[in-house]
Order: structure tokens, then sequence, then C-alpha cells
């Protein structure tokens, strides 16, 4: 089986596991995911099967990444979410409209983040998270991150919910904690949906469990390879061009511009990723779907 | 910003993140959606365009409503080129337009544009009527390469950010709710025209402003107005009405500048409106409108003193 799988994760399990548990429903060994989701994140993780595999790093890359995150306002945190202790709490200020937008205002656009000391991160050799658990808080330096959309979905106190498409390597749970120090009253993240990966989308994805019971079968949701691509330029080319393809040979095609684009086959099956090469396109990765 | 009128074949090959919409009085709501698509193309180092239709499509679609603009499609193209959109789009709504499907329109877009995301605001559509919803954009996107990102309503203090409730709230009087929701001060802009010459003889000299016929007026009233004329500003008095006291049948525009003298026919004139002082009142003679027109000349300077700009 080769394709997509958008997975709508329920929180508490890894994206490994998710993985693990898609390998055994299908019954194949090349099964892998793009973009990691943390164990207590829900929503969009996509899951690629087979030859699709090849595609991920297209996933990873440039698509936007789009969340709804729950902000608790008031409470700060050791992890910075919902999952550490509370360190201090602190009323909420009254906030309107205007005075909500004012502070979000802040911080669309590029910005500098200091990430949370529950990371991933090195300092010094060792992980910033270990440090973490043995009470030391080191200086971590402020990264630059770009905010592309921050938009209030709700607000009833002390929960607010927003909309956000981020740059790689910003830290969410950070712009939570970031937002209620400058509304004056600390906050925490206490929960986070992705709902989009790119072309994948959460209204369009699949609850992990209905999959492992059986009662959605693998292939009826099984999406086309060429999502991974869904924002490339395209050309669809006849036999004689997927013959050159198939043989590593480039193909002439002017209407093409840019960096990179795909060929798909009159069915509109992905064949082949394509590159510019002395103004012919080259393919780059070619695809056997059987 | 580059302005295209049309869709000439092609307008540039530059990856393009699009935004489609009517953005009648580009509104907070439009202006998040606009600011993130100019955000999202800075980070992928694509160009940020806006498409946008002239006239308002309800004025072909159902022109039997009577629709009343908040902007001027001028006033649309200048507040989209401050939020930093590369590329404006305006496109001539008309009957071959309204016929064509989403397929069609979204095919004769991506020959003149390379795009990449299309961005879509709350309850968009397009395509003869309005079956290019959504899902089916994401369906015709997967064909022309491109990917949707939708954007949900916003909300200021329980209120649905809207060009429709903006215009309700001018029809009310509202100018503090509508200014709220645009975003910044709701203005109209125009030449000084010939009145009737009437403020003159009682000692306000008024410039009488000509507006576009289809644009939205505030609620018949008195209102505290920033004037700008030329690069010069002024605190204003605005009468919006008939002039009852003058037995008048036509609404005109009738701004008191303060502090300013000279003769301005013929030159444009934007007024913000900040604030209602009160609704539209007929004196039983001069005298009394004179005394009126003096406690609102007073009014309107102690309220522009308390909130400077």
């Amino acid at each position: 089986m080769h394709g997509f799988l958008s997975i709508d994760k329920p929180a508490g399990i890894t994206s490994h596991d998710v993985v693990a548990q898609i390998r055994r429903v299908a019954r194949q060994k090349r099964v892998g995911h793009a973009g990691t989701l943390d164990p207590a994140a829900t929503g969009v993780l996509v899951v690629a099967l087979g030859a699709a595999t090849r595609l991920i790093e297209y996933v990873q890359e440039a698509t936007a990444k789009r969340y709804q995150a729950v902000v608790r306002l008031g409470e700060t945190t050791t992890t910075e979410d919902a999952e550490g202790e509370v360190v201090e709490r602190r009323p909420v200020p009254p906030l309107d409209g205007a005075a909500l937008e004012a502070v979000l205002a802040q911080f669309r656009g590029s910005i500098m983040q200091v990430p949370p000391m529950y990371s991933a991160l090195h300092y010094e050799g060792r992980r910033l998270h270990e440090l973490a658990r043995e009470g030391i808080v080191v200086e971590r330096a402020a990264r630059p991150i770009t905010i592309e959309l921050l938009n209030v979905l709700d607000y009833s106190a002390p929960l607010l919910t927003l909309d956000i498409i981020c740059s790689k390597g910003t830290y969410i749970r950070s712009l939570a904690r970031d937002i209620g120090e400058a509304l004056g009253c600390g906050a925490h993240l206490q929960a986070l949906r992705r709902t989009a990966v790119g072309a994948f989308v959460i209204e369009e994805a699949v609850p992990l469990d209905k999959l492992r019971s059986g009662e959605m079968p693998l292939d009826s949701v099984l999406l086309p390879p060429a999502l991974a691509v869904a924002d490339w330029p395209s050309v669809t080319v006849d036999a004689a061009e997927e013959r050159l393809i198939r043989n590593g040979l480039p193909i002439a095609r002017d209407e093409l511009q840019g960096e990179r684009a795909y060929a798909q086959t009159a069915d509109g099956a992905l064949l082949a990723l394509l590159a510019p090469a002395d103004g012919r396109w080259r393919p780059t990765k070619v695809f056997d779907w059987s | 910003m580059e302005l295209v009128q049309g869709l000439p074949l092609p307008i540039n090959e530059r990856p393009t993140v699009l935004t489609i919409g009517a953005f009648d009085g580009v509104h907070f709501g439009h202006q998040q959606l606009i600011g993130s698509v100019v955000r999202r193309a800075q980070t992928l180092g694509y160009q940020s365009a806006v498409l946008t239709f002239d006239p308002h499509p309800d004025l072909v679609i159902r022109p039997e409503r009577g629709r009343y603009n908040l902007t001027t499609i001028q006033e649309r193209a200048e507040q989209i080129a401050q939020l930093g959109v590369d590329l404006l789009i305006v496109l001539p709504f008309n009957h071959d337009v309204m016929a064509q499907t989403a397929h069609e329109f979204m095919t004769r877009l991506t020959q003149a544009l390379v795009l990449r995301e299309l961005w879509v605001g709350p309850d968009f559509a397009l395509g003869r009527g309005r079956e290019g919803n959504l899902a089916r954009l994401r369906e015709i996107g997967q064909e022309l390469g491109y990917i949707v990102q939708p954007i949900e309503p916003l909300h200021l203090d329980g209120v649905t950010i809207s060009s429709s409730r903006i215009r309700e709230a001018l029809a009310a009087g509202d100018i503090e709710a509508a200014n709220l929701l645009l975003g910044r001060s709701f203005s109209v802009t125009g030449p000084v025209v010939e009145g009737h010459r009437r403020g003159r003889t009682i000692g306000f000299p008024t410039a009488n402003i000509s507006v576009e016929a289809l644009h939205v007026l505030p609620a018949d009233g008195v209102y505290v107005c920033r004037a700008q004329v030329g690069d010069q500003r002024f605190g204003a008095v605005t009468n919006i009405g008939v002039r009852p006291t003058f037995d008048g049948t036509q609404r005109t525009i009738e701004a008191y500048l303060l502090d300013f003298s000279s003769d301005i026919y013929g030159e444009t004139v934007r007024l913000e409106f900040l604030h209602r002082l009160r609704g539209e009142q007929k004196f039983d003679g001069i005298a009394a409108l004179i005394e009126q027109i003096n406690k609102d000349t007073a009014a309107a300077r102690a309220w522009l003193a308390a909130h400077p700009e």
C-alpha cells in the first residue's frame, strides 16, 4: 500500500506509537510520519505508507502547520504546558477585545522567542530538559521565529483559544507563556491541536481508533501521494515523456517555472519530482506505485 | 504595491500567496486576514497578493437590494496597500465572471499567477451560484497545485466582525462601535462643492462635501471629525442630514472646520468620523440654531482635546 494517512492523533501517545500501530494494521514495514506531535497534543499527524515515505521530507519542510491552542491565563507552570507544576497564580485582568488584540499584535510577524527549559535543545552538551529535571534553570538565547497567523477563536476567561500558523522551531508553549506575561497575568498552554499540515486538514483526518478497529479500512482513507507536493507546479506527461523520465532523462517543458515541479501521468498518478537543468526538467525522484 | 486591472496572462511568474474577497471596508477582520497573507508570503519568499472585485459583486448579483459601500475602490486599494501587499488585482465584476464555474475561475487565475496558497475568509465561496466553497476550492487546488487556508470569523467583545455589522452600527449612529470593528476611523472622501452658502450667512462657513452616491453615510446627526485637506489636519463638526431648519430635502455632508477659514472649493477633503454629538434637530429660527452650533463646537473641541491623535 502506498500513500498517506491523515490521522487525528489522540492525546497521550507519541507520534511513534501511531506509526507502530499503523504498521500492524497495514501489515507493512515501510511506514513513517512527518512532523512530530507532542504526546499531549492532538490533531493532524501525517503518516506515509510504502513509497510515499520518500515524500515525507516535503511534508516536513515548507508546508504550513496550523494549530489551535488553548491558553490558560493566570497560571504559569514549570513546563509551560499542563504537564508541569503550577509555579504561580495571578488574577486575570478584565480583557476587552481591543486590549487582547493590542497584545496579540505584538506577537505577529518576526519576533524573538526564548525556548522553554523543558525542550530538547542543547546547553553545553546536555539537553535542556535533563537540566530542568535536576531543578537547574539556565539562560537560553532567544531565537528568531515568525508568527504568520495569530487570531482569537474564543475567549472565555481564563481560557483563550488561538488559531496559529508559525515557522519551524516555534514553541507554542513559549508563545502562550509570553502572551500571558504581556497580559500581566502569566499563562500556560493547556491544550494543543494541529488543524493542518499543508494540504492535510483536520476535517479529513481519521481518528486512530477507527483504523485500529477496522471500522475504517486503510485503503478507504488512503490519500494520494501527490498531496505531499500539492503546492508545487505540475505537468501531465504523455507516454513518450514517461519513458524518458523512467530512464532518468530530462523533458522539455517551457511552461514550468521555479526551482521544482512534479510530473503526473494522464491518470493523475505522481510520476516524478523534477528540477530544472540546462533549460529542461530532470527527474530527481521517480516513483513506481505498483 | 503593484496594481493590476483584470487578469492579464501572465501577471508575473512569482509564486504567490493570495486572498480573494470583496473586502468592503477593509475592516479589522480583513486586516488580520491580509496581514497573515503578507507574513506568510514573507516567510516563504513568495509574493503576497489580494484579488478584489469592482464593482462589489452584490451590486451585480442582487442589484435590487440597494447596497451601499463602506469604501470606494480607491479607499480599498489605499488600505490594502498600507498592509504591505505586493500585488493588488482589481477584477471587474460582471455577468461573465458571475457565470464562471469555480473551476473555470481558478484555472484562469492560475494561468495569470503561480498560485501556491489561497487564504479565504469566513463563509467564502466563488463561482456560479457560490459552488466554489472551501471543500470545492481544496479539490480544485489538488489539481491546480495550491493549498487553501480558511480563516475563522473574528469576534470583538462577542460581536462578529463583518461589513454588515459595521453598516448597522453606522446606521445607528454608533461611530465608536463602527470604528472598533473597522480597526480605524470610518471616513468619507470627496471634493468640496458649492452649497447653499447658508453657513456663511450665519457665521459658520462649512465645506459641503460630495461623496460617491453608493457610499454608506452614518445616521443623520452631528459628529466630531478630523478633516484631512492636502497634508493639513483640522478638527471639524460635521452635520449629516437634510437640514430641516432650512426645509432641505437632499442629504448633505457639511463640515465646519475648526480654526480654518480659507476657501477650499474643489479641493478634496477626507472626513474621519470619531464621535456622535447629537441627532439632527429642527430649530425654531436661526438664533436657536446658532446657539446650538456654538454648543456643538465647544463640545467638539472638548472631545478632540480629550482624544488627541
